[in-house]
């Protein structure tokens, strides 16, 4: 730690760009050990199966199910395949997951608050009743309505679901900025020179929301992440022949208690993940907060 | 304060209506009542199918519209519909709703009142060993999805159970079946310990965060600073002012608060198979049972409703502001 | 000087690297009023919560404080806390953040007895808070009120009565009436004055207004840069400062009395963190030599035999009165005004009462502005003048969102309301409207370039022609071109002011509506803006309507002056005519309120009634009724008119002067004369 240490500062003093909050990101050592960790993760994800000579699919007649070894490291599951391999593909998986349905998440809630908060009038009334309406239904419930249908179309189908049911909240918090932006001295001015909805957006409104989006598409992969194991888990997520950390730990569940390396390894991986990502994402909300606060 | 409940109650009324009209047209188009008339060998014969689609009102031939006003006039009068198996929906969920909330119940009490009073020790003792402890405890949990935390302790009773060569934790399904009189709630009672944990500890981790920032965003405000003035000290101004003041951004996040309790509830009660909503919702989706799905969904945003206006009530005895 | 009540020796407070408080020595005597001056960053705040044990995590605090010869630096918190209240009391700037929001008030003012005596009955302690309802002047039912259910100056009486309930011996007050009208202003520091000498407390009045700190010190301290960079009795100080800052301070505050030239000082107020070494004020000091930038000079006294005034400077004695020295008159060639560029007519605007943040939905309206008409002709300055809920921005507003309401507005003679769209927008971008807070009105993420380009671009001027044109803009309001590359959290407050009047320049408007320009600037640099917008008024014809509630900014800049109250328009004259004989009740008794940077001259006094009666303003009659001396002091059949007949401008035999009030005309000269002179 000793060298992030002395780098942390001079990183900030260096990009320092306008409003501070990166530079107290880089100063967090949250945010370090957060990046760290999901650096490893990724890269591991990446170059892992080159370390390890079985794939995911591949047949160990000679090894059903027996723990960890210097053959498996991992162990294997009752038809011989390898887990250390198989979690890693779901490792990868599970944070595509995250990957794809967070950005969306955010990009939706981005257009949706900044709309509603700008345009006003019956335009933000109507949105808000639907953000309303999302969140009367648990996000999990509706996962779970429309599980037949996206049991046909795949695991893209999944994510972009699960981005569906995760915009409502941030999008009223950047409705509540938009709103506290339009009152701001640059906003109105730009709106007494003529400034189109969309001009306010694009210049004013989201630039200024930067910081707030990122926190919450970092916070957002881990919540996708946990979403996409959760329905897995209970046979309506990812479905084979794709793998994720969530059908591993739905095969291992049952044999916790007597081969406990099916459920402990991809269970580890997945809390090690989220939590990486979650670390990164509240100390970008955390610098946030303590601008808002110091004004 | 009437008038801003009465207010929040014809919101929640509408929102109810709306939510399961949503539920209703989602299920009917996301689920295929055919579903568990196909690969039969022989085929069931159409008869019987338009038969069983004419009970439960699901015949996709029938406008989607008319499909709906059919199911809500049904509602007018009590009645959620008839599911594939030909038990009336309402019964059903009315049986599966009472296992819910007893958990959900018990497990938000505990879960909301622990996790504030974990909040509030960790900002008062801020950067000392419980708020350490508490906080990383919680970043962890909050990582690990519920069916993770509720596997984590079925591994843990079974060990438990070994090593004291006896069930002292009962942990599958809701009871055992042939107890009788205290026995049988002593049971159930042992039944419940496990669900309610692995429900509690998420809520806790989730709550002690909340309470904590709360608090540690009083702390830095001149609230704090007014109440030392008058002769507090750092530690009594935060408890005596800043508990309540930090109590009360929170009880605004109560509709997703709400939501996110029952979907916890939800999933620990599928982890443990208790036969409660969830599973109901599970089998719906995978028998293709339109009627009990939007049943559920139905029941599901009414009780997110109830519980938000728990919380509005809250909130309202909290902060005089709203009191108007 | 006996035994001193405070004593503060060689304080120092740091944040940090940040060395806040740079060694302040001050000593108090019991029952003695210490006013403490300066400017943003001068350390006022860091010190005065040094004193009181109050500052923020991180922050140390080296040196003594005593109060009453108990040392306070290095006590544990229980320690000060139990001093906190009997000792110590604290008035804070802003009492709505203070006063927990979820309480009564009446409970709020019992707290800190319960919590110095434990054994205090509920029945002793409520005769108590009676006690202290009494001594601010409070009505006994504010008692049950929440602090947002109470006015700014009925809560500021609450923070004092929460800070005497223990009969504190040093009465500390940290801006105490910065967030308050002028007219509220004076009621609460005479509050603040009452109690304190009621209990015999001794006062620390910390303020950045040299007029409050002039009206009600005995003593006065001015800090900079950390330090205390002079110190003498008041009548002393303000009428021969010896540090070159003290002068520059007094000769750049406008003075309401008369329209001089302001001399603003060079530069900006010093940042903690950045400190050179040597005296603070060096880099802006016109007197400064190479032995002031090395060592800081120490406070030393005057003359031997003058130990009562203090000043730290090297150069004492050997500098007279030509720093900043105030430049002649202005003699400016200016054409009578022209066709008038902006007529507002029998404007009413009402707003919305919104139930709160979570109904949706109107619980009722406010008529906020009430048949208001408004003229600005080609080459002049009109100010618009008037108290927190005056109605003055709403009128503002109306010109640029132009809501539908009753009344018209024209620009350049036409009806805004009747243009067709694509005439209406040219029309309103020939006015601009330079806003009230400059932070709060540039985009942190712009640069300041793109910031002045904005409206051009909105115009579909070509870009060569706009780089030149933001140039051109810079230049004019005294910033290089160079600086359109920074970021606006890069710039001075001043800086950033500047930019926001180069940006309503930039489109080279018919009319420049002016929102506050110098509220929240420090002295020193709202003289340099000042003057820039009265160098623009004389050599650039510069058409202006000026919204403000300060008189200082009026008398410095305006041609005529119209003065707002609850909605409506109360009296409208030339600025000349308006300061020398004010006629409406209201405009004596806001002229009478404003604080003087002068002992010598009497005491702001509050002539119109308190705010704690203010009841709903009546909509039949008089609004003003209920505060007005004339109307309390007037027989029967003249209140009868008053509260039925809402008196309309009318002429006087001043042409240029217009009054609405019933009385105006003969009104018993001795009802509106300020009280007398209390500060001797």
């Amino acid at each position: 730690m000793t060298t992030t240490n002395d780098v942390r500062p001079l990183l900030a003093s260096v990009i320092r760009p306008s409003g501070g909050v990166w530079s107290r990101v880089l100063t967090s050592r949250q945010a370090w050990v957060g990046a760290t960790m999901l650096l490893t993760l990724a890269l591991w994800a990446l170059v892992g199966p080159a370390l390890h000579p079985w794939d995911a699919t591949y047949v160990d007649l000679a090894a059903f199910g027996q723990g960890p070894s210097t053959r498996h490291w991992f162990g294997t599951n009752d038809i011989g395949q390898d887990v250390y391999a198989q979690v890693l593909v779901g490792l990868r998986k599970s944070l595509l997951v995250g990957l794809v349905a967070a950005p969306v998440a955010t990009g939706l809630a981005a257009v949706v608050g900044a709309v509603a908060g700008l345009a006003g009038g019956w335009v933000d009334r109507a949105l808000m009743a639907a953000v309303d309406l999302m969140l009367v239904i648990p996000a999990f419930y509706l996962l779970v309505l429309c599980s037949p249908v996206l049991a046909r179309a795949g695991w893209p189908a999944l994510a972009l679901a699960i981005a569906a049911l995760m915009w409502m909240v941030m999008a009223r918090v950047v409705r509540g900025q938009t709103r506290s932006l339009r009152e701001r001295g640059f906003v109105r001015a730009a709106c007494f020179s003529g400034a189109p909805l969309w001009w306010v957006a694009v210049r004013h409104v989201w630039p200024n929301l930067a910081s707030l989006l990122v926190a919450d598409v970092t916070v957002g992969v881990g919540t996708a992440v946990l979403m996409e194991a959760t329905m897995s888990y209970f046979g309506i997520g990812v479905r084979v022949p794709d793998v994720s950390l969530g059908t591993l730990l739905a095969a291992g569940g049952p044999a916790a208690a007597t081969r406990p390396w099916l459920f402990f390894f991809p269970a580890l991986a997945l809390v090690v993940a989220v939590c990486a990502v979650s670390l990164v994402g509240d100390a970008v909300r955390d610098a946030i907060d303590a601008g808002g606060a110091r004004g | 304060m009437l008038r801003y409940l009465a207010r929040r109650a014809a919101n929640a009324l509408v929102l109810a209506l709306a939510a399961t009209c949503l539920g209703y047209v989602l299920a009917s188009v996301a689920l295929d009542p055919l579903v568990r008339f196909r690969g039969n060998n022989p085929p069931v014969p159409d008869e019987q199918i338009r038969h069983a689609l004419a009970i439960t009102g699901t015949d996709p031939n029938t406008p989607l519209a008319s499909r709906l006003w059919s199911w809500l006039s049904g509602l007018a009068h009590g009645s959620l519909g008839t599911s594939v198996d030909n038990r009336p929906v309402t019964s059903e969920i009315a049986e599966r709703a009472g296992t819910s909330l007893q958990l959900l119940v018990l497990g938000t009490v505990l879960g909301v009142g622990l996790g504030v009073l974990v909040g509030v020790v960790g900002a008062v003792r801020q950067h000392r060993w419980f708020d350490r402890v508490t906080t990383q405890g919680s970043f962890v949990v909050l990582a690990t999805p519920t069916f993770v935390v509720a596997v984590l302790l079925m591994v843990g009773a079974t060990r438990l159970n070994e090593a004291a060569g006896r069930q002292v934790i009962r942990f599958t399904g809701q009871y055992t079946p042939g107890h009788e009189g205290w026995a049988a709630v002593t049971d159930r009672a042992s039944h419940l310990v496990l669900p309610t944990l692995a429900l509690v500890i998420g809520l806790v981790a989730a709550f002690s965060r909340y309470q904590r920032a709360a608090m540690l965003d009083v702390l830095g405000t001149d609230l704090v600073r007014g109440a030392r003035a008058m002769g507090h000290t750092q530690r009594s101004a935060l408890v005596r002012h800043g508990v309540r003041v930090a109590m009360v951004p929170m009880s605004t996040l109560a509709v997703y608060t709400a939501g996110m309790v029952l979907a916890g509830a939800t999933i620990t009660e599928l982890a443990f198979s208790w036969h409660g909503m969830g599973e109901y919702l599970l089998l719906a989706a995978q028998r293709g049972d339109v009627n009990a799905a939007a049943g559920t969904v139905a029941c599901t945003a009414v009780l997110v409703l109830v519980l938000g206006m728990v919380a509005d009530v809250l909130y309202a005895w909290l902060d005089p502001r709203v009191r108007l | 000087m006996g035994e001193p009540l405070l004593d503060v020796t060689d304080l120092h407070v740091r944040f940090g690297e940040a060395s806040a408080v740079r060694g302040v020595d001050l000593r108090m005597s019991p029952g003695e009023v210490v006013g403490l001056v300066g400017e943003s960053g001068a350390g006022k705040s860091a010190f005065v919560c040094g004193v009181v044990g109050l500052l923020p995590r991180g922050a140390t605090m080296t040196g003594s404080v005593r109060l009453d010869r108990t040392e306070l630096v290095g006590l544990d918190d229980r320690a000060v806390s139990a001093l906190r209240g009997p000792g110590v009391a604290m008035v804070f700037q802003d009492p709505l953040s203070v006063l927990n929001p979820l309480r009564r008030v009446g409970t709020l003012v019992a707290e800190p007895l319960h919590l110095h005596d434990r054994s205090l009955s509920r029945h002793g302690a409520a005769t108590r808070v009676d006690e202290l309802f009494h001594l601010v002047g409070l009505p006994s039912g504010a008692q049950q009120a929440f602090a947002h259910e109470l006015s700014g100056g009925m809560r500021q009486r609450v923070g004092i009565a929460v800070a005497m309930a223990c009969s504190p011996r040093l009465l500390v007050a940290d801006e105490p009436t910065t967030s308050l009208d002028v007219t509220v202003q004076a009621q609460v520091l005479d509050v603040l004055d009452t109690a304190r000498q009621a209990s015999g407390a001794g006062l620390l009045l910390v303020s950045h207004d040299l007029g409050v700190v002039a009206g009600w010190a005995d003593r006065v301290a001015v800090m900079y840069g950390g330090r205390i960079v002079e110190q003498a009795q008041a009548d002393d100080l303000f009428a021969s400062p010896q540090m070159p800052y003290t002068t520059g301070l007094l000769r750049a505050v406008p003075d309401p009395r008369e329209a001089r030239r302001l001399v603003p000082v060079p530069g900006d107020p010093p940042v903690a963190a950045y400190l050179a070494p040597g005296c603070a004020f060096a880099p802006r000091c016109p007197a400064a030599q190479r032995r002031c930038t090395r060592t800081d000079p120490p406070l030393a006294p005057l003359g031997t035999d003058d130990t009562s005034h203090l000043v730290a400077c090297w150069r004492t004695g050997e500098i007279g009165d030509d720093v900043f020295a105030v430049p002649p008159p202005r003699e400016p060639q200016r054409p009578a005004p022209g066709e008038p560029v902006l007529e507002i007519r029998d404007l009413h605007v009402t707003h919305r009462l919104d139930a709160g943040v979570w109904r949706r939905g109107r619980r009722g309206q406010v008529v906020a502005v009430d048949d208001v008409s408004v003229t600005v002709r080609r080459g002049e300055i009109v100010a618009l003048v008037g108290e927190s809920g005056a109605g003055k921005t709403s009128t503002v507003e109306h010109i640029f969102d132009g809501t539908p309401s009753p009344g018209t507005v024209r620009v350049l003679g036409q009806d805004l309301a009747q243009a067709a769209r694509p005439e209406r927008r040219r029309l309103r971008r020939t006015v601009q409207l330079v806003a009230q807070d400059a932070t709060d009105a540039l985009n942190p993420r712009m640069t300041v370039g793109a910031a002045i380009a904005e409206p051009l671009v909105l115009a579909r001027v070509p870009r060569p022609e706009r780089h030149d044109r933001v140039a051109e803009a810079l230049t004019t309001v005294g910033l290089h071109g160079s600086d359109a590359t920074a970021y606006p959290h890069q710039l001075s407050g001043g800086q950033r002011r500047r930019v926001t009047v180069a940006r309503a320049l930039v489109t080279n408007p018919e009319l420049v509506v002016l929102d506050e320009p110098v509220a929240g600037l420090d002295v020193s640099v709202a003289a340099g803006l000042l003057e820039l917008l009265a160098d623009l008024r004389d050599t650039r014809g510069l058409t202006a309507l000026v919204v403000t509630h300060d008189l200082a900014v009026v008398r410095h800049l305006a041609d005529r002056v119209a003065v707002m109250a609850v909605g409506r328009l109360v009296e409208e004259a030339s600025t000349e005519a308006l300061f020398t004989a004010p006629t409406h009740p209201y405009t004596r008794a806001l002229l009478a309120a404003v604080p003087v940077p002068d002992p010598t001259a009497p005491r702001p006094a509050a002539s119109f009634a308190p705010d704690t009666e203010w009841t709903t303003p009546t909509t039949t009659g008089c609004r003003l009724a209920p505060r007005c001396p004339l109307f309390a002091n007037a027989d029967p059949d003249q209140q009868t008119l008053c509260r039925t007949q809402p008196p309309s401008l009318v002429a006087t035999h001043d042409p240029t002067r217009t009054v609405a009030c019933h009385w105006c005309s003969t009104p018993p000269d001795d009802l509106v004369q300020p009280p007398q002179d209390q500060s001797t």
